[in-house]
């Protein structure tokens, strides 16, 4: 068949000599006009010819479904002539009736019909006495599609001979099509006699039963019912003859059948004999079955070796470098950052994990779980870090609790039965007829920093969970101060700081030796062992004593300033990129108000480690004393946009650093811009962002009224001291202590009781005051750090030098100052003017510390302008 | 291959081997190997192939050996299953009446007996059967390779119509061809041959149910192999009919194997020729067979037939051996026995009847329920035939009554008379309707229908006067050559008319050869063609140059003839026009073709005819036939 594509194929073009005639389709099978025609067959470039590829002949085009039959022209035409004229030549050497029928069948092969429609008058006068050439014109005109012509023949042949069976199934045709039963059943009476159906075929007599039956002659039809079964036994097998005499005896009521009852068969039954149409439905539907059958057999086998042979192990690599791993025996492979797949037989293995740990994990694919049913899923959790999350979820009409668990801390888990791996489960699902539940089962990796995990679960309530987490990733970073501090807070909070002390204690003889980590043991050590502490240092720097890292830490737990600021010193000269003894010396110059000298320490602190843990704020708030509030506001708004995940660390720098050049004014639209940074951030993060820039911007421009209002239409912990403040900065300081239990344990901290102190002071409550103050007293007292403070609270002499010479941090110094300023007045103004140095950080207490702190007439003025 | 080739490969074997017996089973032995081992080729091929993808997927590495799996599963199961289907050859067991130990003592004792003489193994059963014959029949257990059960057939006719010492002499013969004492392997070749010819028969027969499938492979490979097989098997086999007959004769004497050979004969042909036609003739009468038929088969037998038994004796005389049968011809056995009467054999005395008959002797008492249990088995098979020629007689009664009004005088109407004869065979034999067949070749000489009915016969009754008849029906049409030619071969070997039985054979060969060639011949025109002069007179010529002449299109036209090889006496001209050229100079289709069917109605030649125009194809034949001396007929003038 000839075919274009876009215009380009093969086509024909031309229709000549062509002749029509009524016919079925041989494909379609629909009654219609067929055409034949000459034509040429092209190759077409959009659509126009172009090479010419052969004259040929279309035979028998189907008009409804084109269908047709190609010759080649010259072949056509060659047979035609030669057997149509073959057969004439034959006629003309012998003019029998056989010779003549020949002719005709030739002139109609080859659709000549015109020349056998000439010819037909030709055997019309020379055989007008042969019934049999009569009879078979007859027929021939009936095929053909007329049936007046023919009939004229059928009659004209059954004159002759009144018992030509052709002539007469031809006239009975014509008598059935004008619904003269009795006529044709006259005509077709032989066909009733015992025994026709060994003569003659009895499909005319099967269809005169379906017109009686149609006219409702039920008698008649069953009597050639009768006979059809009796002639042609097998008959009775067929399902359409046994309806139509059914459907015959019931509506004459019989109760007793002419049919046999069917023979049991099972060949029938499975559809495996042969129908009486001859057909092999039964065979072909079996062989199907057969071959669905060796399909299965071979494709369920098939199938669960290919899968035992293709085990997916899904790998989580939570690091932010790739993982190389190397199974014994096979080509290494990298484990990228996130979720990627590996395809294994099934079988156990050593794994040999390189990169971001190092560890050799052994595990068994495929071998727990069956023989393949079931969705297992396979994990290599490198280093254990990520945290996998198991989750089954039911779906249902009315909604069933679902369930979670998560997965980490082991470098390989399995699991039975996952339908999602790695996949979010659907909102919902459309459950079958007859289905009221389904559950479906997820497993995904969750995505988010260490510390947002670990106070997740912390908030969840599974302390143990939590801690466990933190100690994993603590194992697997050391140094991150973030979650060491989350980790000592959680312990503190869980009453398992024992735990994390000894947790802690088994990790400080790694190497190399991470600072933080230390640190946070240290701190866990201050009030229970710091000369012990001291002689483990000094037992590490034994071993390693050019270690820099152990000389600033053995500088931290040195009781006397000075020996601590020359270890310091010496920590910097032993390694001068380690930033940790830079900051420390910075921060002692920082907590004396020497800002330019330590802002020299923490420029090199920001050179050397700018995420370092809180390098930047010191960094920023010492420029910011030093008057560049500019710069620091030019670097914030900058930070802001590039950082949509500190938002408030860089908007609250942008606060600090308007408020720092009276333009706290513009606090507002600072917020405004964090708003906008944070526009496609979902809504509770938003808030959880935006309120305490609010409540910040409220502080920082003293509005405190405002703060406390918009602060009490929240409930949360930063609402909380929020309100808190706003109470102290406007006198209201018995309020504040009432909403702010600070005699609660978890509270518990000098600075804030000195605060409170200072406020009962300024309200003339001196009894509350010295009551506040004692407390502070008695926990400065604990820490061998400042004892030396708390003596100094007890009203002992004291000097300015002294103070400086304790080991405090800016703010400590400014609100033990503070406080030596009341109670020795002849010192206060000395103490005051240091106070006042110190007191740069705007967040709370800054306004109460500036009214404390502020020359006499300042202070009224201060005092007065307060709500 | 066909009979003239295998003919030729026969008498080749027979030159080749003569006088050197060893060699000829030596060459049958490699044959045998040949057969075994192409029919091997297909399990071991699907065995060896799904082996290596089942070693290779063991081996190989993961991802390939599931494919090469799934590749051994489906050869084994593919492969597998089409070779079972193709070589699984199932041959149904013989039918008949068994006749137990138990039923007829007697008769197991005396085959055990002559087992034992001839060292000859067990039958699995011994059957009883209506057929006139003596057979031990092998049914391959596993088709093409073997293991076959044995099962020993007596035909009844055959126990009723010859003595004991006859019938023992027949059994001696069959049984020496499975005696372990008589050269085995020759023995084995000729059950080998025997069931290798059943085999590759259904292997042979036409199977489109499957697309897919390795038949037509099995096929070729058994067409290349078998006759080739055959024709060393057959020489040896028939080497082994004269050693068999040897035997039986060494056991029973060689006169009473003789008197069974010629007894034979005449019972064959009294059973084929009167026995069965009586008893089916009855079916026109009766709607059932009528019990204790076979009761009467005994009286059959023994009544007399002297004018039949001479013909039919004469007939096996005249017979010829040919490469048809591996057993020899009447005559060449009883010659190989130092039998053969002297004297015309239409002067040999009539053969006494055999009483007590074997069945008498053997049978004993059992006899008359052995009897009952042939015409019973016999019965069960044929129950339906039965009823349906019992009602086609009762439609042909009906069709001659309705014929006989409509005509009453069929006389003079070849047609009328034609479907009145048909109807009086079928209803009462050939011998009845003989005068009307006569009748309708007066009025229609040519009439096949006639002239083949009336030859089968004159065949039956051996007459040469059916070659005539057999003759006009293998020329006038295709579909009675192939039964025709059956019957003259038969009517040739009846009357040992051997150079005519030769001649008929490389007819029939030449024509296998040449039917599709002598179709294509008839029917198409090509350049390469060979093209003659038309042949024609002037007064034809003129006719066509005044039909050419009166169309201004036509501006000349070349005739001529091509030559026809299988029909020399039947003419096919070819007629090429020449039409005036468009302005461009070229010969345009469309009007040269519109000139041919303006023409091609007009004109009339003495046999077929192709006329064409100077275009495509056709440019090529005008071309040649141009060159043909005088083919141009007519070129316009001016």
């Amino acid at each position: 068949m000839p075919a274009t594509y876009n215009g380009i194929g093969t086509t024909y073009y031309g229709m000549k000599n062509t002749v029509s005639r009524n016919g079925a389709c041989v494909r379609c099978h629909r009654q219609g006009v067929l055409e034949s025609y000459d034509t040429k067959l092209w190759f077409v470039i959009f659509f126009i010819p172009v090479i010419p590829l052969g004259r040929k002949r279309i035979v028998d085009r189907c008009k409804y479904c084109t269908a047709h039959m190609v010759v080649d022209a010259h072949k056509w035409e060659t047979a035609k002539q030669l057997e149509v004229s073959g057969a004439q030549e034959q006629f003309r050497t012998e003019p029998t009736a056989e010779n003549a029928i020949a002719v005709h069948q030739q002139l109609l092969n080859f659709h000549q019909h015109a020349e056998a429609a000439a010819f037909r008058e030709t055997m019309k006068a020379q055989f007008g006495g042969h019934a049999k050439v009569q009879a078979y014109l007859g027929v021939i005109l009936e095929r053909l599609g007329q049936v007046a012509e023919a009939q004229a023949y059928y009659q004209r042949a059954h004159e002759l001979r009144p018992d030509l069976t052709e002539a007469r199934v031809g006239l009975a045709s014509e008598h059935l099509r004008q619904g003269r039963l009795d006529e044709a059943r006259q005509l077709l009476d032989y066909l009733q006699r015992p025994g026709a159906g060994q003569l003659y075929p009895l499909q005319p007599i099967e269809v005169l039963a379906s017109a009686y039956q149609k006219a409702g002659r039920h008698t008649e039809a069953l009597e050639l019912f009768g006979r059809l079964s009796a002639e042609l036994p097998r008959i009775n097998e067929h399902k359409a003859f046994r309806k139509a005499v059914k459907a015959s005896e019931k509506a004459l009521g019989r109760t007793t059948s002419i049919l046999p009852g069917m023979k049991f068969n099972w060949r029938r039954l499975v559809g495996l004999q042969e129908s009486v149409d001859g057909s092999h439905r039964g065979r072909r539907i079996l062989a199907l079955l057969g071959a669905v059958g060796l399909v299965v057999l071979v494709g369920v086998p098939l199938r669960m070796a290919w899968m035992r042979k293709h085990r997916t192990l899904h790998m989580v690599n939570a690091f932010r470098t790739p993982a190389q791993i190397e199974l014994q025996g096979q080509p290494a492979f990298e484990a990228p950052p996130g979720h990627s797949t590996h395809i294994l037989p099934e079988g156990t293995y050593h794994a040999s994990v390189r990169g971001p740990v190092t560890e050799e994990v052994d595990f068994a694919i495929g071998e727990e779980f069956g023989n393949g049913g079931g969705h297992p899923v396979w994990i290599l959790n490198v280093g254990g870090a990520a945290v996998l999350e198991l989750q089954e979820v039911v779906y249902s009409r009315d909604p069933e609790p679902g369930s979670s668990s998560l997965h980490f801390g082991e470098s390989f888990v399995s699991f039975p039965e996952v339908n999602r791996p790695f996949m979010e489960l659907p909102q919902s699902v459309t459950l079958h007829n007859g289905e009221s539940r389904r559950t479906l089962t997820g497993l995904t990796v969750i995505d988010a920093p260490v510390a947002s995990i670990a106070s997740h679960l912390a908030r969840q309530g599974n302390a143990e969970t939590a801690l466990r987490f933190c100690e994993q990733h603590l194992r697997l970073e050391p140094d991150k101060a973030e979650l060491v501090h989350l980790y000592l807070s959680f312990s503190a909070q869980h009453s398992a700081l024992p735990r994390a002390t000894e947790f802690l204690r088994q990790g400080l003889t790694n190497r190399p030796v991470a600072v933080e980590w230390h640190r946070a043991y240290q701190e866990t050590q201050k009030y229970l062992a710091p000369s012990g502490m001291v002689s483990l240092y000094d037992g590490f720097l034994q071993t390693e004593p050019n270690n820099s890292r152990l000389l600033y830490l053995r500088a931290r737990v040195e009781p006397v300033t000075e020996r601590a600021q020359a270890l310091f010193q010496q920590a910097r000269e032993a390694d001068p990129k380690n930033p940790y003894p830079w900051f420390a010396l910075g921060w002692r110059q920082h907590s004396l108000g020497n800002w330019q000298a330590a802002r020299t320490n923490f420029a090199r602190v920001i050179e050397l480690a700018p995420e370092g843990p809180g390098f930047r704020h010191y960094f920023d708030e010492t420029r910011l004393a030093l008057g560049e509030g500019a710069a620091v506001e030019s670097e914030a708004r900058a930070e802001l946009k590039k950082h949509t995940d500190e938002v408030y660390e860089y908007a609250s720098r942008l606060l600090e650093a308007l408020a720092t050049q009276g333009r706290i004014q513009e606090g507002k639209a600072a917020v405004g811009l964090a708003g906008v940074e944070l526009r496609n951030s979902p809504p509770q993060v938003n808030q959880g962002v935006i309120l305490p820039l609010e409540y910040k911007r409220l502080y920082l421009a003293a509005e405190f009224a405002e703060l406390e209002k918009a602060a009490r239409s929240s409930h949360t912990m930063l609402a909380t001291n929020a309100v808190f403040y706003a109470l102290i900065e406007q006198g209201k300081v018995r309020e504040a202590t009432a909403i702010y239990p600070l005699e609660d344990p978890a509270n518990q901290e000098p600075l804030h009781m000195l605060t409170v102190a200072l406020a009962w002071r300024e309200a003339g409550n001196l009894k509350e005051a010295m009551r506040w103050q004692n407390k502070a007293q008695t926990f400065f007292a604990r820490d061998p750090e400042k004892a030396r403070v708390a003596e100094f609270l007890l009203g002992a002499r004291v000097t300015l030098e002294a103070v400086t010479a304790v080991q405090l941090s800016a703010k400590e110094r400014m609100l033990v100052l503070v406080t030596l300023a009341w109670i020795h007045p002849d010192q206060a103004a000395e103490f005051k003017a240091l106070a006042r140095r110190l007191n740069v950080d705007r967040d709370y207490p800054y306004h109460l510390v500036q009214r404390m702190t502020a020359p006499v007439a300042a202070a009224a003025a201060t005092a007065r302008s307060a709500p | 291959m066909n009979r003239g080739d295998f003919d030729v490969l026969v008498a080749e074997v027979e030159r080749q081997f003569q006088g050197r017996p060893q060699a000829l089973q030596w060459r049958v032995a490699l044959w045998a190997a040949i057969g075994y081992a192409g029919l091997l080729v297909g399990p071991v091929l699907v065995l060896v192939l799904a082996g290596l993808c089942f070693v290779g997927a063991v081996h190989a590495d993961s991802g390939g050996d599931i494919a090469l799996f799934a590749v051994g599963a489906l050869i084994l199961f593919g492969g597998g299953w089409s070779v079972a289907r193709v070589l699984w050859v199932r041959l149904e067991p013989p039918e008949g009446a068994r006749i137990t130990r138990e039923a007829a003592p007697e008769l197991h004792r005396w085959l055990d007996e002559l087992r034992g003489q001839l060292r000859c193994g067990q039958f699995h059963e011994v059957v009883a059967v209506p057929d006139c014959n003596a057979a031990v029949a092998r049914r391959p257990r596993l088709g093409v390779f073997g293991w076959p059960r044995h099962y020993l057939l007596l035909g009844l006719p055959l126990m009723e119509g010859l003595s004991t010492p006859e019938f023992r002499a027949v059994l001696a013969h069959e049984f020496a061809h499975l005696s372990r004492d008589h050269a085995r392997f020759g023995q084995w070749i000729y059950r080998l041959r025997n069931s290798w010819e059943q085999v590759f028969a259904r292997l042979s027969q036409p199977h489109v149910r499957s697309i897919l499938s390795i038949q037509p492979l099995v096929r070729t490979f058994v067409e290349w192999f078998w006759p080739r097989f055959n024709a060393h098997a057959f020489v040896l086999s028939r080497a082994y009919e004269y050693e068999a007959d040897a035997v039986a004769a060494q056991l029973g004497g060689a006169p009473a194997l003789a008197l069974s050979l010629m007894r034979f004969r005449v019972l064959f042909n009294q059973i084929d020729e009167k026995f069965w036609p009586d008893l089916w003739r009855l079916a026109t009468r009766e709607a059932t067979a009528p019990a204790g038929l076979f009761m009467g088969l005994r009286e059959v037998i023994r009544a007399p037939a002297a004018p039949d038994a001479r013909r039919w004796m004469a007939q096996g005389f005249q017979q010829v051996t040919t490469n048809a049968d591996t057993h020899p011809c009447l005559t060449d056995r009883l010659r190989a026995l130092q039998q053969l009467p002297t004297g015309a054999p239409e002067n040999l005395p009539d053969l006494p009847v055999a009483d007590p008959s074997a069945a008498d002797i053997l049978l004993g008492p059992a006899r008359v329920q052995v009897t009952a249990a042939v015409e019973e088995h016999w019965r069960k098979t044929t129950v339906e035939l039965w009823r349906e020629r019992h009602l086609r007689a009762a439609a042909q009664e009906d069709r001659l009554q309705r014929l006989a009004t409509a005509v009453p005088d069929t006389a003079g109407d070849a047609d009328a008379l034609w479907d009145q004869t048909n109807a009086t065979m079928d209803l009462q034999g050939l011998t009845v309707a003989e005068p009307m067949l006569r009748r309708i070749l007066e009025l229609n000489p040519r009439h096949a229908g006639a002239n083949f009915h009336l030859g089968r016969h004159l065949v039956q009754k051996a007459d040469p006067a059916a070659e005539p008849h057999l003759e006009c029906v293998m020329e006038l049409n295709d579909e009675g050559f192939g039964p025709a030619s059956e019957l003259l071969h038969q009517l040739f070997r009846a009357t040992g008319q051997t150079a005519k039985l030769r001649a008929l054979e490389a007819r029939l060969d030449q024509r296998e050869r040449d039917r599709a060639a002598a179709r294509e011949e008839r029917s198409s025109v090509n350049a390469l063609d060979t093209l003659i002069p038309h042949g024609l007179t002037e007064e034809e010529l003129a006719s066509i140059r005044t039909i050419l002449m009166a169309d201004a299109e036509i501006i000349a036209a070349d005739l001529g003839r091509k030559e026809l090889k299988h029909f020399p006496k039947q003419r096919l001209f070819l007629l090429s026009l020449h039409v005036r050229r468009n302005w461009l100079g070229f010969v345009s289709s469309d009007r040269a073709q519109e000139a041919v069917n303006r023409i091609l109605p007009r004109v009339k030649l003495p046999g077929r005819m192709l006329v064409f125009g100077q275009i495509d194809d056709f440019a090529h034949v005008g071309e040649r036939l141009a060159q043909v001396q005088g083919a141009r007929i007519y070129t316009r003038a001016g």
